[in-house]
């Protein structure tokens, strides 16, 4: 730091009263509101087909304005909370951004859809509060299911193949069709369902091996990898 | 020990809010150190780092473009316990959280969320060079799993009076300068705009001569008598947290940029090696305060941190926090050999006894308590003799250019910052305050 720099900051302090009371004023201004915040926002579902409608949803303390990339017809400024449905025709990314105090204080977000779907992986982990796991003697295997719902998916968003990601064999089932997939290998039977539903996982357990040792086994986690698509 | 024994100068740097696997996990994916616990590529498609967020899941991936970050992961005490996410038996962590949190805290909802970002040998250039020139300390933890003031706390008094990180002064005891005082250890600090320590109170000091500008560091290595040079030596980036610079943050702090905080530790290295003859006795110490939200596949270690008396808490800690990158920079490790021994911040502490106590033991009854859970001390890490051969250089990289960041305070360490800044102000008057820290000047500093 040289001699200079330590000096021309407290000449400045001494020749700039009118800017100081300005920075106390403008800071007592913003001290004294609360921050911008928001408390939700979500576009539902985050996985959609070109020409589907998404909703959005906001819950803020201020102000919004709302843009997208590619722009979508109707955003711009909106109130502190609220929804709006809009047509996506490809990937689209929504921005929020809530302002308060004149626009000074901002906070922003932003929420992705993809469109179309990508071959995505879902599944269940066994941590406190989120997936359940079970696992007895008489069924002999690791058991597990998820639902795919329109919070998650669109429901014109169609199954090409599963494949099992984990170390393990995995029997999949969703309706009426079962299939048996091992390590990295595709399960090609529930082409062109609905990725909506209920998805079953199960993993059967091995010769003496314990329900505890199988869920180790697989790392606390059974994952399948949905190929998706959307119909023409 | 000959390394302890030779050593002159303890150099002591503590950036930001970065995990292993975010800075260093690459060193084991790109196969330049196979040896060190980061990410594997066999992994990297199975289900070993999968996080999860409404059954949908999310890997780790290359952060081309940092301006994809934009906001900062969570890492408060609550969220960093979703982020473990500890198994329905409660016997195991899965480490599956990190975009749960992370999409709780912000709203951000993208197909590639921050946490799960990690840098390659190019992003993160000095790091990853230091490491594979140096050693790399791969379990090296945050002792708490909870934000900034906490877990430095434990690195600059060896315990903690606090769980969270407020806006505030940090309440606390045996701080290592007391510690160093009494034992007349010559200490001093480089700050590169307003310092962390600003935040522990002991404002007299913060305005003497035990404080200097970061550009004074390379000609006080250079010229200074090593009788009269300090031994022991606290670097200070310019953190993102004081939010009044014209000047880049380099703490690694996110908003901040990782390259500016590449160039601080290139700064920083090539200032100590510019003096062949000290750096012959120099071991410099760089990691981070905590893991800032990021995704790391490391559990955390099952460490007992019970409240001490006094403290503003009452449920106590388990573990430690996520893992942090952790390098020790010296001729005094063995080249490219990693250190797979546990560490926490506190192991700075246990080597400083070592160095300038009575052993490792000698600094006080809260390290001891994790020593005896198995946190080890930095000298376990050291070689028994010099590395020889020439000093390794890297030319540094460029940063993009990046726009000012002054905002007026919101965070909580934000406004614990203008807070102990206008103490400091009140307590030592503006002509010492502003003369020392002039980015302090024209501050909004009122609440």
């Amino acid at each position: 730091m040289s001699v200079a720099s330590r000096q021309a900051p407290w000449s400045r302090l001494q020749g700039r009263p009118l800017g100081l009371l300005v920075c106390i004023l403008l800071a007592a201004l913003l001290g004294g509101c609360p921050k911008p915040h928001i408390h939700h926002f979500t576009t539902t579902p985050p996985v959609a087909c070109p020409g589907d409608e998404v909703t959005l949803h906001w819950e803020t303390n201020g102000p919004v304005r709302l843009a997208s990339t590619p722009e979508v017809a109707g955003l711009g400024r909106k109130s502190s909370s609220g929804k709006q449905t809009v047509t996506v025709s490809g990937p689209t990314r929504f921005r929020l951004e809530v302002s308060r105090v004149f626009g000074l204080r901002k906070e922003l977000t932003e929420s992705e859809v993809e469109s179309p779907p990508k071959d995505l992986p879902y599944g269940v982990v066994d941590a406190e509060g989120k997936g359940h796991f079970t696992c007895s003697a008489q069924t002999s295997a690791l058991e597990t299911s998820f639902q795919l719902d329109g919070s998650q998916i669109s429901s014109n968003v169609r199954i090409g193949q599963v494949t099992n990601l984990n170390v393990r064999p995995l029997v999949i089932g969703k309706g009426a069709v079962t299939e048996t997939a091992g390590k990295g290998a595709k399960a090609p039977g529930f082409e062109g369902q609905p990725a909506q539903g209920l998805w079953q996982l199960r993993v059967p357990l091995e010769e003496g091996e314990s329900c505890e040792d199988a869920l180790e086994s697989v790392n606390g986690r059974l994952i399948i990898k949905l190929q998706l698509s959307c119909p023409r | 020990m000959a390394a302890l024994d030779e050593i002159q100068t303890i150099v002591i740097l503590m950036q930001e809010n970065r995990s292993f696997d975010h800075m260093l996990g690459h060193l084991s994916l790109e196969g330049l150190l196979p040896d060190v616990d980061g990410l594997r590529q066999e992994d990297m498609e199975l289900t070993t780092y999968a996080n999860e967020y409404r059954n949908r899941f999310y890997w780790p991936f290359l952060i081309q473009d940092e301006a994809s970050v934009i906001r900062d992961p969570p890492h408060s005490r609550h969220l960093v316990q979703v982020q473990m996410a500890r198994s329905s038996s409660g016997k195991k962590f899965r480490m599956s959280g990190f975009v749960d949190s992370y999409i709780q805290y912000t709203q951000h909802q993208t197909e590639h969320p921050p946490p799960m970002g990690y840098f390659d040998s190019r992003g993160a250039w000095m790091t990853s060079f230091l490491a594979r020139q140096y050693c790399v300390c791969d379990r090296w933890f945050t002792p708490l799993p909870s934000d900034t003031q906490p877990n430095r706390c434990m690195a600059f008094t060896g315990t903690t009076l606090i769980d969270d990180t407020d806006s505030r002064l940090i309440p606390h005891r045996e701080h290592v300068f007391d510690w160093l005082n009494a034992r007349g250890v010559r200490w001093r600090v480089y700050h590169d705009g307003p310092p962390f320590f600003l935040l522990f109170g002991r404002f007299h000091e913060l305005v003497g001569m035990k404080y200097r500008p970061f550009s004074e560091l390379a000609h006080d290595i250079q010229h200074e008598d090593p009788g009269q040079a300090p031994q022991v030596i606290f670097l200070e980036p310019r953190y993102f947290d004081f939010f009044w610079s014209d000047e880049p943050a380099n703490c690694n702090h996110p908003l901040a940029l990782v390259c500016h905080g590449e160039r601080l530790l290139h700064r920083v290295y090539t200032a100590l090696t510019c003096n062949p003859e000290k750096w012959a006795r120099t071991l410099f110490i760089h990691t981070y305060d905590e893991h800032g939200g990021f995704f790391d596949h490391v559990p955390p270690l099952p460490i007992e941190n019970p409240p001490p008396p006094g403290a503003d808490f009452t449920e106590g800690f388990k573990t430690t926090g996520p893992r942090v990158p952790g390098l020790l920079v010296s001729p005094w490790v063995q080249p490219g050999k990693a250190f797979h021994g546990n560490l926490d911040h506190t192991s700075m502490l246990q080597l400083l006894a070592e160095k300038f106590g009575s052993g490792p033991e000698d600094y006080s009854a809260s390290v001891n308590h994790r020593r005896a859970q198995r946190i080890r001390s930095l000298s376990e890490a050291l070689a028994d003799a010099p590395a020889l051969r020439p000093i390794p250089t890297r030319a540094p990289e460029p940063c993009p250019p990046m726009p000012s960041m002054k905002r007026q305070p919101r965070a909580p360490n934000e406004r614990a910052f203008q807070k102990a800044a206008l103490e400091l102000l009140q307590h030592e008057g503006p002509i010492a305050t502003a003369a020392k820290y002039p980015d302090l000047v024209g501050a909004p500093l009122t609440p």
